[in-house]
């Protein structure tokens, strides 16, 4: 038995057969079960080592399969990710009932997640690429389900996921034979440029960042916010690892300098421009873009300390990033949109979900006691002891998203004739925003619950920490 | 010079993919995208076979075709007209697209600095994804359009990577790709249909 058999084929087949599911609630019992069996698979079984069931009885988890000529690979380094990435799509899958989903979402959600797996395990790493893309083009019922209308955002979407993908094919061809030295500066140059600019186009970095407040504006958020926070996070895991295989990459002084203010540049436009939207949708998708330029700012502060604050974003990612899909899908399902306009007033009336809606940018934002503070404290200490630009870059940007935020929860609260505060939420709305508030919260009270699993993270990647 | 035939004819395979990429920019109708797209893929093959043995070059006719295809399927029962469009808005990518020759001609020889592919084969490729990616500007905004710019920018890409690289499951994955690309684009055209035949209903 192989790892990538149980953490890629196996979710990969479960949501094959899950897109026949009738209802969205079967589905997700069965989708979510088994994306949480492989977080706890993941957690508590070492690969590659001799697991004793009974007696003389047990197993070993082999950490390489063979397909088609070439490897998919997933060490006992991976196994922290692995734990993640399962339980932060079995969450999302749980989710998907109280969301009003389509049956399909579970299915194609799980697959999406076993395509991204795939990306990251796939040997030589250069065919992620081609992973991610179909991955990319295998979403596209998720983000326009039957019934619906593909925007500009969608096709932008696959616009960008395919150049991205050429980009990155061209490079590695560039790159063959070049991991320990590159011969002459203009091809470091020339393959710079063409890494640096695929892998923007498929993490939708500043300027090609279009299609992120476009998908989440046109398309459901929590379908949107699934597949964007998915796909962006799996890439920056693939970035890394063109850093940690390419020395002269890794060792140039240049890589984490434009690491750093892109990412600074990342937090500004997120924030800044999330604060002067009319569109909570869009709102959302500034405050993905956000979170994406702290992840490139924490890569951009190097060594082990960098990669450890790129895998300890993660878990507010996760808790924050459901909470506000969730939130918005309840307050856009009553008002059919989430125009300003539409939403006014609309919290008085459901306030639980208005809760939600409103804590999820904060948490993002860094504010204190929530999900975020921890990392972000770390980041912008780090920031403290490059540049004043960058620490002040980086507050602006956590300043947009919490006015953001509190011009949100005065839409969604202020109406001209001030009626009663009821809870009209569904029963089963309530629970989960009373289930994510309290996370949140206490991924930022306790941190050192989670901390010392996401920076072991690290571990995969020996040359980039060393 | 070397005036051969076998010397020429990728000039010549360069040039008409130029002409046919041109009139994909330039009409409106559906049809001469498809029937473009076939063509171009057809061309595409045989710059490839140049580094490709045929059977394997084959794979991106197919695929190329498969996708003309599955687009063409999906026109099948397209019932509206487009708006007619004034003279100047073709006569405008027109010249925008003639823009792209006198750029890939100053373009590809510093190109082949960088890859090392013969001058036919990189100008055919960079016409191809210029002329796809001034359609994606232009036309972005439907769907059955994007992803025939796309599928042109691929055709381009597959030339200058075939003279690259020679992996046959890269080969495959391409082709594979290409067809998948066609069969969102398949889905979301009929998509754009079902919504405005709705907004039709009475």
């Amino acid at each position: 038995m192989s790892a990538p058999l149980i953490w890629v084929l196996f979710p990969l087949g479960v949501g094959v057969v899950l897109l026949l599911a009738g209802t969205t609630r079967g589905a997700a019992r069965v989708g979510a079960g088994v994306a949480f069996f492989l977080a706890v698979l993941a957690w508590r079984v070492p690969i590659g080592q001799p697991v004793r069931l009974i007696g003389e009885w047990g197993f070993r988890i082999t950490p390489t399969m063979h397909i088609l000529g070439r490897q998919l690979v997933l060490p006992e380094a991976a196994r922290p990710l692995l734990v993640w990435i399962y339980l932060g799509i079995g969450l999302w899958l749980a989710g998907a009932v109280v969301a009003r989903m389509e049956p399909t979402f579970v299915g194609l959600g799980l697959g999406l997640a076993a395509m991204l797996v795939a990306a990251l395990a796939v040997r030589p790493f250069l065919y992620a690429a081609l992973i991610i893309e179909t991955a990319a083009l295998l979403n596209v019922p998720l983000l326009s389900p039957p019934g619906s209308t593909a925007g500009r955002g969608l096709l932008r979407f696959l616009t960008f996921q395919t150049l991205g993908m050429l980009f990155i094919l061209l490079t590695g061809w560039m790159l063959v034979g070049t991991e320990t030295s590159l011969p002459g500066s203009d091809l470091a140059l020339r393959a710079s440029v063409l890494l640096g600019v695929g892998l923007a186009l498929l993490m939708g970095v500043f300027p090609f960042h279009s299609w992120i407040p476009m998908l989440t504006e046109e398309i459901h958020p929590y379908a949107s916010a699934l597949v964007i926070t998915a796909v962006t996070s799996m890439v920056g895991v693939f970035g890394l690892m063109f850093l940690e295989r390419y020395t002269w990459l890794r060792e140039a002084a240049a890589t984490y300098q434009w690491l750093q203010v892109v990412g600074a540049v990342m937090v500004v436009v997120g924030g800044l421009l999330a604060l002067f939207q009319r569109h909570a949708g869009r709102v959302l998708g500034y405050g993905i873009l956000l979170d994406e330029g702290l992840a490139l700012f924490a890569l951009g502060l190097g060594g082990r300390e960098g990669v450890s604050l790129f895998f300890a974003l993660w878990p507010a990612r996760i808790a924050a990033f459901l909470l506000w899909a969730l939130a918005l899908s309840g307050l856009g399902r009553r008002r059919d949109g989430l125009t300003y306009r539409t939403l006014r007033g609309l919290g008085r009336s459901y306030p639980w979900l208005t809760a939600g809606a409103v804590l999820a940018p904060l948490a993002i934002a860094g504010m204190p006691w929530l999900a975020g503070f921890p990392t972000r404290m770390a980041l912008w200490q780090g920031a403290a002891a490059l540049s004043p630009w960058l620490l002040g870059a980086l507050a602006l940007g956590s300043a947009g998203l919490v006015g953001a935020a509190f011009r949100l929860l005065g839409v969604l609260t202020i109406e001209a004739d001030e009626p009663a505060w009821r809870t009209q939420e569904q029963f089963d709305e309530r629970v989960w925003m009373w289930g994510l508030i309290a996370l949140v919260a206490i991924l930022g009270l306790f941190p050192q619950i989670w901390w010392p699993h996401m920076t072991s993270l690290f571990q995969w990647f020996p040359h980039l920490t060393g | 010079m070397d005036l051969s035939w076998s010397a020429i004819w990728p000039s010549i395979v360069a040039g008409i993919l130029f002409a046919v990429g041109l009139l994909m920019l330039v009409s409106r109708n559906w049809r001469w995208l498809l029937g473009g797209l076939a063509v171009v893929y057809a061309g595409a093959t045989a710059l490839i076979a140049l580094s490709w043995p045929w059977t394997l070059a084959a794979t991106v006719l197919v695929g190329g075709w498969m996708a003309a295809s599955v687009l063409g399927l999906s026109q099948w029962n397209v019932t509206t007209e487009d708006e007619p469009e004034r003279p100047s808005a073709w006569v405008f990518r027109l010249l925008a697209g003639l823009l792209v020759l006198p750029l890939v001609l100053s373009l590809t020889p510093m190109m082949q600095t960088w890859f090392p592919v013969d001058r036919p084969r990189l100008g055919a490729s960079l016409a191809l994804m210029t002329l796809g990616m001034w359609q994606l500007g232009l036309r972005g905004q439907r769907p059955l359009w994007v992803i025939g710019a796309l599928l042109t920018v691929m055709a381009g890409f597959d030339i200058l990577y075939a003279a690259l690289e020679q992996s046959l499951l890269l080969a495959g994955l391409l082709a594979l790709v290409v067809v998948a690309l066609a069969l969102v684009g398949g889905y979301l055209v009929i998509q754009e249909q079902e919504a405005s035949s709705e907004e039709a209903l009475p």
